[in-house]
């Protein structure tokens, strides 16, 4: 790719220019996909595309050059708001779920508190020793199997903080990462001030 | 995908209204300043003409967006974007929303500049990430409650006296008690409540989870 006799990058064909083996936009931005250096040339300009991809080490810029097709798409597709649409609705989600985790949370507690004088009025639990009492417990955990299986899922959930290993994907790590890293961020920054 | 444009609608409405205020302050700020048409910004040309280092005609398409009290703005989109397709797409959308397009401009050019490899790629991922786990957890939570309520529906049953010790034994699981003890003569008082056992609190999961899972990731595929 690149040099005399080969045929230029998508970046230099659109620009018409010489593609040069040094291209920094050849290894991305491949002859047979247009579309891909047109929209990121329309939204961010092919001069500011190199200097973000310059500032970079080479083995992001792959990477980057992916997230700016899409921003650049969003931000075809709706001219006003771009990526900050989907962000702003899906802060909105957060929130919301955030609220509707906190009244399912009270409700169990509240469930929790009434079920104690329950067990107090069986005056053969009154009976048994504390050691009796938790032997029962355990019964009752023989007796559900599927659901003690199930347990291990959620406190797997629960300590692993807000990630739970069905969701994760390859780079779960990196997801981690990139949210311990953008949450806080967005949080404090309001969008409109 | 429709409805997710209604989705989208909703929230654009509600960002218009918050973004209202700011084009009225700025309205108020420029317009001492303003002239009959033609005349030059020489008091204070608006953030663009002054990192730019040009003349801020009155036509200006910068001026209303950009003011001179907030350069980082202009500053942050001119890296991002460069200022002639800044213009460009300002002047592709009607003027009553471009207010709202430079505001979201400046933001996506402050988190491309936070993060230069993922940008608001990267924001997007994360709070998607996010919905998954609280939806998640809600499943279980909720899960644990239904769970609950069928334990005191089953605990109503074998409340009657006249039946309290074979229910308590079909209950299950209680055989190698000890042999229960006689019939008190008189109810004991009741004692002080112990608090349930932590354990209790991750009881429940559940048996739908895959399938629920596969709901939930479908309805976060914004793009899609």
């Amino acid at each position: 790719m690149g040099g005399p006799g080969s045929s230029p990058c998508a970046s230099c064909k659109l620009l018409r220019r010489r593609c040069a083996k040094d291209c920094i936009f050849a290894p991305y931005f491949p002859p047979d996909d247009p579309h891909k250096f047109a929209i990121v040339h329309k939204v961010f300009g092919a001069s500011n595309v190199s200097k973000m991809l310059q500032e970079l080490p080479v083995h992001q810029r792959a990477d980057a050059v992916n997230s700016l097709v899409f921003e650049a798409n969003a931000r075809v597709r709706d001219p006003v708001y771009g990526c900050v649409g989907a962000i702003s609705y899906l802060q909105n989600q957060v929130s919301q779920l955030q609220m509707q985790l906190a009244v399912a949370q009270a409700e169990i507690l509240c469930i929790q508190m009434q079920n104690e004088p329950t067990l107090q009025s069986h005056h053969q639990v009154l009976e048994l020793d504390q050691d009796h009492k938790a032997l029962l417990l355990n019964n009752n955990n023989i007796n559900n199997c599927n659901t003690n299986n199930n347990n291990n899922n959620f406190g797997y959930a629960m300590s692993s903080g807000q990630f739970n290993s069905n969701f994760a994907s390859p780079s779960s790590i990196m997801q981690m990462q990139m949210q311990m890293q953008m949450q806080d961020p967005l949080k404090q920054e309001s969008l409109w001030t | 995908m429709s409805r997710e444009r209604e989705r989208f609608e909703e929230i654009g409405k509600k960002i218009k209204r918050e973004a209202d205020a700011w084009p009225h302050q700025m309205a108020g700020i420029r317009r001492p300043m303003s002239g009959p048409p033609g005349t030059l910004n020489t008091i204070t040309p608006c953030a663009a003409c002054k990192l730019l280092r040009r003349r801020c005609a009155q036509e200006c398409p910068f001026s209303p967006y950009f003011s001179p009290h907030e350069p980082h703005k202009f500053a942050s989109v001119h890296k991002v974007f460069g200022a002639s397709n800044v213009s460009k797409m300002l002047m592709e959308v009607p003027e009553s929303q471009r207010a709202d397009a430079a505001n979201s401009l400046v933001y996506e050019a402050n988190v491309r500049l936070r993060d230069p490899v993922y940008g608001c790629m990267g924001a997007i991922s994360a709070l998607q990430q996010q919905v998954q786990a609280l939806q998640a957890e809600l499943t279980a939570v909720r899960s644990e409650i239904l769970k609950y309520k069928q334990r005191e529906a089953v605990a109503t049953l074998i409340v009657p006296s006249n039946s309290q010790v074979a229910g308590f034994h079909n209950s299950g699981g209680v055989s190698v008690i000890a042999p229960p003890p006689q019939r008190p003569t008189t109810p004991p008082q009741p004692t002080t409540a112990h608090p349930p056992s932590p354990s209790s609190c991750v009881f429940s999961q559940p048996t739908t989870r895959d399938l629920e899972y596969g709901n939930i990731e479908s309805e976060n595929n914004y793009f899609g």
